[in-house]
């Protein structure tokens, strides 16, 4: 499968009050065209940040230290602002986690995505509300003409996201960027939105980067995951691979954390300590202080992220030594 | 034997509509159930379906409309004043903003030690230690004790804040969402953390949760709730794994699975919650039962028998049998 988007050891600090965060250090992985490709972590292990760097939406506090993000064959990261604003919501969109203040309150939801159209490729506003009917409905939004007046309050959580959806697609971008898209809503309506994602991704031949920390939702929907720790890639492998056979230790304790039904009667496994703080992030492998297989080296030498069975790599020191 | 008992409780609130006239919000509807001394109670539903209201009932933190709580024998709603105040010490809450329950200009140990001072007209040195026996019990170095809320990870603070309802030595506990706020690895340690405290304690928990797996993990008896009715009531795997409701069936299925090889029939539906201000007449899941029939609208159904599970469907028996063809 061909490549869509590639990021090559993306490192960024933030400058914070409190010193220098260590946010993303040498993260990488590839997005192939029309493939779903999940990242995974809990709280605070970069993957946002992540997204946000390859759209160039950083924070002015953020300061990329080192990488490539290559987007078909360009590096975004080399791009001036206007010509990422021919790249964002048309090549690349996002969906963010809370769409009701990802729009805009005080206008009616069918203005703001024929805007987009509008200013994107230059079309007149009654063709570009036209498209945005036929987008309202494509996405299952009932009465779309009625819709087009509407504000975003007058809406549901489930349809602010389905407006969200809609305008991503409107310049029918290559890559969509999910964040937590269905982490504001409930589980029934989280199925119809996931379904819907599905549906457009095959429809719209779209890639898809999908944000989550919920391992059912990457399980369920991505063909390849990511998982990421503290800033760093921990893990890139099939879906089935690293469900079946987790390499990480940290991807295999963060499985045996979850609660289902055959788990009863047994502690869950959880992982002492904390995530660390990125101020001052542990030396070596950066999950080394919570790791039950840490050696001495690993609080020396940092693991390379490389691939220690096909197509499923691993950036862990105990497989470094088996390799060599 | 039951510790609480729950009988046709219901909670409406006054909602304004426009200038004349008044609406009524139907949080919880005739609910009826028992939990049992020592076990632990999953109240499981989408928002909106009554849960936390619920909880908040059996807790007297709001007033229930009509219907009776019974507390080991004890009417709680009919309690007033003193009697009232020493019974409630024996029901606690956890709920699931750690950070929101705790005060922040308050040190954790001060936090823990007021419902001793208060309620055990403790001293302030005997406060002390029995903080640092709490701050133990749940897991915390002492020194936590001398920390305000902003210093404490998510964790760290729900664990204070259940020490601070344990002070008291409740014998009931309603956890509200105790872990939604928290990742997977913290969500272990505490779920882990609750489960040994029963187990050391001998406490019953009414644990409230949108979470369908964690209720599979840890819940004896289970309760779904869908705008603020009970539709199905058992066993927790009995329910979980064989409910006869289809809104039990169809919530079930929409739970992403961590397990790329299973394959299940999703139900996914149509619509959205119906507003609790105007609930659907008869059955109120009929708007969105891909089996609804005539008789949904018209006839409310009741709490039965169907298959080792108690279920509200008049059609529950030809609904599982086509499911499960």
């Amino acid at each position: 499968m061909k490549a869509l988007l590639e990021v090559r050891d993306l490192s960024l600090d933030f400058e914070t009050e409190g010193g220098v965060a260590k946010v993303l250090d040498r993260v990488s992985f590839t997005v192939s065209e029309s493939e779903v490709f999940g990242l995974v972590g809990e709280t605070g292990c970069g993957k946002t940040v992540t997204a946000l760097a390859i759209l160039r939406l950083l924070p002015s506090n953020a300061k990329i230290r080192g990488g490539n993000v290559v987007f078909l064959g360009e590096d975004l990261l080399l791009k001036s602002e206007a010509e990422m604003n021919r790249i964002r919501g048309i090549r690349i969109s996002m969906v963010f986690q809370d769409p009701a203040t990802s729009l805009n309150p005080v206008y009616p939801v069918g203005e703001q995505i024929a805007r987009v159209v509008m200013v994107h490729e230059g079309v007149e506003r009654g063709a570009a509300e036209e498209r945005a009917i036929a987008l309202f409905r494509r996405v299952g939004l009932p009465d779309p003409e009625n819709l087009l007046r509407r504000y975003p309050h007058e809406l549901s959580g489930g349809m602010q996201q389905r407006v969200m959806i809609s305008m991503a697609l409107a310049c029918r971008p290559k890559l969509l960027i999910a964040d937590e898209p269905t982490t504001a809503v409930d589980v029934t309506i989280q199925a119809q939105i996931l379904d819907l994602l599905m549906e457009l991704r095959r429809e719209f031949k779209l890639s898809v980067l999908l944000i989550t920390h919920n391992l059912g939702i990457v399980a369920e929907t991505c063909d390849r995951i990511g998982v990421m720790y503290a800033g760093t890639m921990a893990e890139v492998a099939s879906t089935q691979d690293l469900f079946r056979e987790p390499l990480h230790p940290y991807t295999q304790s963060l499985l045996k954390a979850l609660p289902r039904a055959d788990a009863r009667g047994h502690p869950l496994a959880s992982i002492p300590g904390m995530v660390p703080s990125l101020l001052e992030p542990p030396t070596g492998c950066r999950y080394h202080p919570r790791c039950s297989f840490a050696m001495p080296t690993c609080s020396v030498r940092r693991p390379e992220l490389l691939e220690h069975r096909a197509s499923h790599a691993a950036s862990c020191l105990l497989y470094e030594g088996v390799t060599q | 034997m039951s510790l609480l008992r729950v009988e046709g409780l219901t909670k409406h609130f006054p909602a304004r509509e426009g200038f004349l006239g008044t609406a009524t919000i139907h949080a919880v509807d005739d609910v009826s159930f028992e939990i049992e001394e020592g076990e632990t109670f999953g109240l499981v539903g989408e928002s909106g379906s009554g849960k936390s209201t619920l909880g908040r009932c059996i807790l007297r933190i709001i007033e229930p409309t009509a219907g009776r709580i019974w507390f080991d024998d004890q009417d709680l709603t009919a309690l007033r004043g003193e009697p009232l105040r020493t019974t409630r010490l024996r029901l606690q809450a956890v709920f699931q903003n750690p950070m929101g329950s705790l005060n922040p200009r308050m040190r954790a140990g001060t936090a823990i030690a007021e419902p001793l001072r208060v309620h055990l007209k403790m001293t302030k040195v005997e406060a002390e230690s029995h903080v640092h026996e709490l701050l133990a019990r749940v897991g915390l170095h002492a020194e936590v004790a001398q920390r305000y809320p902003h210093e404490l990870s998510g964790g760290q603070c729900q664990r204070v804040a259940i020490a601070r309802a344990l002070a008291v030595e409740p014998r009931f506990l309603v956890l509200d969402e105790p872990t939604s706020s928290l990742d997977v690895s913290v969500q272990a340690q505490i779920v882990n953390l609750l489960k040994d405290l029963q187990g050391d304690l001998g406490l019953t928990y009414l644990f409230i949760t949108h979470d369908l797996s964690l209720v599979s993990y840890l819940a004896d008896h289970v309760a779904v709730m869908y705008l603020g009715k009970i539709m199905e009531l058992g066993k927790a795997l009995e329910v979980l794994e064989r409910g006869s409701h289809p809104y039990t069936r169809a919530l079930f299925s929409a739970v992403p699975v961590p397990d790329p090889g299973r394959k299940r029939g999703r139900i996914v539906l149509p619509g959205e919650i119906p507003s609790s201000l105007e609930p659907p007449s008869g059955c109120r899941f009929r708007t969105r039962c891909p089996w609804a029939q005539e008789r949904c609208a018209q006839e409310q159904p009741l709490l039965r028998d169907v298959r080792g599970t108690r279920t509200a469907c008049h059609f529950a028996e030809s609904i599982v049998e086509e499911v499960s063809a």
